[in-house]
């Protein structure tokens, strides 16, 4: 069924309108990696009553905070706002069962963690969770102040040149976020991570640690490094495993593999859809959701896979019927974002006549596929040393050329928080490269929002500057 | 001393040198960091110099429309090195080696190439390097690096040539050693800021010249006297961020303040040729011993403190140099170092009630007057103040 539908305003809180319950009421369950199901009267329950009660800041109708979403239109899309609004209380049912909550990197895949039994979060989703600790009731102005208290306690424990992933060492620091182990894969996209986690030694919180190193130099031809990241898989397995109190078979690898596959195929398919749609068929904040979704599965493959799957089915049916995004123009302009880290604000980039075609941090998983027969840590380290953003920047920025070919996008935007030095060391050679190879114009920005809500009035000054020049 | 003027000269005189042997068919490996084995370049008939200056603003600026504002101050002064071209040592270099122990400095030869058109080469380095796969890892790297050096050069690696680079490296760092622990005295013959001038020639001259310079060195600190009457300073620790060839700024308002700089944990100073032995002449020998040195901070550890071999070395270095107050020394977005400032004042106060002064900063000397003060008053606190 299709539906367009706007959000209704209430006492400052854009609430779900009582129309949506029935079409939404006959929606498969939403199955958990626990064992349990729920229902969609009990997911539809929490969304409409006790969601904006607890969490008021995730419904704001103010336009300037980043989780704006003043349109429904695609049912599977309250499931997963569902499954962001129940973080942590399903982080915590799962601990209380001896599932350890890990700290791993924000662009590496998952599938060793998920298969030993352990809760792998990134540092965004992380943050995103403390707010659940910390700002129950709360609306989005309180909760801003909250997140600038945490990153200033943060900057000032660690180092006041920190990007903003600092955040989710502050709450570890002050025992707000309940992590058991940090253990990120030093991928190259980021060099903070792994100096935070080296800082963490400094703690009140003897976390344990463990970096699954990633090399620089990881061309194909060279099979030993594939075993360095296989002997390192081993090792993070093994140090999940003191946690749980059991070992992960072989066997129970790759069925996470598959799993894990199934939803990051979901969201291949659902990128090609999108891109060969006239006009998207849903408003950009969709799309982020896909491939954050496939990405990190907000703690449940399981659940993650099974509202990919509709949320494919609702877009591919609007895109049979030729309905385009709610809040996307007649023609957007296609935009193309790359760095990490990194998004623009979804509605204000609809709002300002375009519509979001790729965010390359996280095509991280619709472009991964994991053998499933064989060795799965061989396999998986195969996979992962072959992921494009991970590339030398020459070849990750041809990569990305592609893959602007084929989405037609027009414009690209390459982004990074203020304090990341590894994405801004090369966004002057990555933008010179696509200009010069894809033709379209590229712009980079630099952010200084993560984790908060309303400082988006520089982005968009860029932002409707550079789409001006489409107009 | 004489000597030390003699190597002055001979620095002076070496662009030139290198210019002329490049014209007669040598080819020089420009290197940044201390994970690239210059026993190997040198074996490979190769020159190597160690690049990277500092002190200079404009070419930060220069630097950062190239890479980003966002990078550490010595990196965004290298690549403003290269953008400019002027810098005798970076444009007689033929190749560029980077280790990848520090990630911006791995950026910093992606920026170059693409823009300055300069042949690189990366040597990958294990971050875990305290685990038994890391040094299988490392040796197969050090085994590619010696392939890639190959191939842009034509020049092959021969293994005799490799024995006698290996001996003649153990020997130069043996002497530095001796010299610097000079400092240990309370009348010393050499000033640290004369032995870290003479360490940084090293980065520049020819290696068998240097040796017998070093040779000199020694011989003439040994004859010296004892000075009269002795130095009672406040006896310090330098360490932290990179502080390049040209970059004076931070010693020179030590010294204007009364204080003695007798040890440090320099990339550029006493770390770079301790610690590091070559026991088997051959490549994974050498990929051994540089993954067994003191590590630099940019690989960062999930170790205790206790088990950091920096940490050890850092307390090897208080004790032998009875140093009274530790001045950590970080540049603007050099975040393998800032992010340990914390960490590591407090285990120096708690193992050893030690002072310790973070200063942090960049090249401009907008902020000279700042640093003074706090030094001023940071010295104020050490026993050995008048």
């Amino acid at each position: 069924m299709i539906i367009n539908h706007k959000m209704e305003v209430k006492d400052g809180l854009l609430l779900y309108p009582e129309e949506l319950k029935e079409p939404f009421l006959k929606t498969p369950d939403l199955p958990l990696r626990d064992g349990t199901r729920v229902s969609p009267a009990e997911i539809w329950h929490f969304m409409t009553e006790e969601g904006p009660k607890k969490f008021p800041f995730e419904f704001s109708s103010n336009p300037n905070v980043r989780s704006y979403k003043p349109n429904v239109e695609l049912l599977s899309g309250i499931k997963y706002s569902y499954l962001l609004l129940t973080r942590r209380s399903r982080v915590e049912a799962l601990r209380r069962r001896g599932a350890p909550l890990v700290y791993v990197q924000g662009g590496q895949t998952t599938d060793p963690y998920y298969a030993a039994g352990a809760i792998p979060m990134r540092p965004g989703n992380l943050t995103g969770m403390a707010d659940y600790y910390e700002s129950v009731g709360q609306n989005s102005q309180e909760r801003d102040l909250k997140k600038m208290a945490s990153q200033e306690e943060g900057n000032r424990a660690i180092s006041m040149e920190s990007c903003h992933q600092v955040h989710a060492f502050s709450y570890m620091r002050r025992g707000i976020l309940p992590v058991d182990l940090l253990a990120p894969c030093t991928n190259l996209r980021c060099s903070d991570n792994t100096y935070l986690v080296d800082s963490h030694r400094g703690s009140p919180r003897q976390t344990p640690s463990f970096l699954l190193d990633y090399p620089v130099n990881h061309e194909p031809h060279k099979p030993w490094v594939v075993q360095y990241m296989v002997q390192g898989l081993h090792r993070l397995v093994k140090q999940i495993g003191q946690l749980t109190g059991r070992e992960t078979s072989d066997e129970e690898f790759r069925e996470m593999i598959k799993l894990l596959n199934r939803g990051r195929k979901l969201a291949r398919d659902f990128l090609e859809l999108w891109w060969s749609a006239p006009v998207p068929p849903a408003s950009s904040f969709y799309l982020a959701w896909v491939l954050d979704l496939a990405h990190d599965c907000n703690a449940d493959p399981l659940a993650a896979a099974q509202v990919l799957e509709e949320m494919y089915a609702e877009a591919k049916e609007r895109m049979d019927n030729s309905v385009k995004g709610m809040a996307l123009a007649p023609q957007p302009v296609r935009i193309f974002t790359c760095g990490s880290c990194f998004r623009p604000s979804c509605y204000l980039l609809d709002k300002l006549g375009g519509v979001l075609v790729a965010m390359e941090d996280r095509l991280i998983s619709p472009f991964v596929n994991v053998a499933e027969e064989g060795n799965p840590y061989e396999n998986y380290a195969k996979a992962i040393l072959a992921i494009p953003l991970e590339l030398p920047t020459e070849e990750r920025a041809l990569w990305v050329v592609d893959q602007v070919r084929k989405s037609r996008a027009q414009g690209l935007l390459f982004g990074y928080h203020w304090g990341c030095n590894f994405q801004s060391a090369i966004a002057r050679m990555f933008h010179d490269i696509i200009k010069k190879e894809a033709g379209i114009p590229a712009i980079v920005l630099e952010q200084d929002d993560l984790g908060r809500t309303e400082t988006l009035q520089q982005t968009r000054n860029r932002l409707e500057a550079f789409l001006e020049m489409f107009s | 001393m004489k000597i030390v003027e003699r190597i002055r000269e001979a620095l002076r005189e070496r662009p030139e040198e290198l210019s002329q042997a490049r014209q007669e068919g040598a080819q020089v490996v420009g290197y940044f960091g201390t994970y690239i084995p210059e026993e190997i370049i040198d074996a490979m008939g190769l020159i190597p110099i160690r690049l990277g200056r500092g002190g200079d603003e404009a070419l930060v600026e220069l630097g950062a429309r190239y890479i980003s504002d966002k990078n550490c101050v010595f990196v965004r002064h290298s690549v403003g090195l290269f953008a400019e071209g002027k810098d005798p040592f970076v444009a007689n270099s033929d190749i560029v080696a980077v280790p990848s122990a520090c990630l911006q400095i791995f950026r910093l030869s992606e920026v170059v190439r693409y823009y300055c058109q300069r042949k690189t080469v990366a040597l990958s380095v294990p971050r875990n390097y305290y685990l038994p796969e890391a040094r299988v890892y490392f040796r197969e790297e050090m085994k590619e690096f010696v392939r890639q050096m190959e191939r842009l050069s034509g020049k092959s690696l021969v293994e005799e040539r490799l024995r006698q680079s290996i001996k003649l490296y153990a020997d130069i760092r043996r002497s530095l050693e001796e010299v610097y622990h000079y400092q240990a005295l309370e009348y010393p013959p050499i000033s640290w800021r004369e032995v870290f001038e003479v360490t940084h020639a090293g980065f520049y001259l020819d290696r068998r010249q240097y040796l017998s310079y070093l040779h000199e060195l020694l011989a003439e600190v040994r004859a010296k006297g004892r000075e009269e009457p002795p130095d009672l300073r406040p006896r310090l620790l330098l360490f932290g961020s990179h502080i390049a060839p040209g970059d004076t700024k931070i010693i020179g308002l030590i010294e204007e303040c009364g204080g003695r700089i007798v040890a440090d944990d320099l990339s550029t100073g006493l770390r770079f040729h301790r610690a590091l032995e070559v026991k088997e002449p051959s490549i994974p020998g050498i990929a051994d011993a540089y993954l067994e040195r003191i590590p630099c901070a940019a690989l960062p550890c999930t170790q205790s403190l206790e088990s950091d071999r920096r940490f050890a070395n850092l307390m090897t270095l208080i004790q032998d140099f009875q140093v009274e107050g530790a001045i950590y020394h970080t540049l603007r977005f050099c975040d393998s170092h800032s992010f340990k400032a914390n960490i590591t004042k407090r285990f120096l106060q708690e193992k050893l009630q030690m002072p310790f002064l973070e200063l942090h900063t960049e090249y401009s000397p907008s902020d000279i007057e700042a640093i003074r003060t706090r030094l001023e008053s940071f010295m104020d606190i050490l026993p050995g103040r008048g």
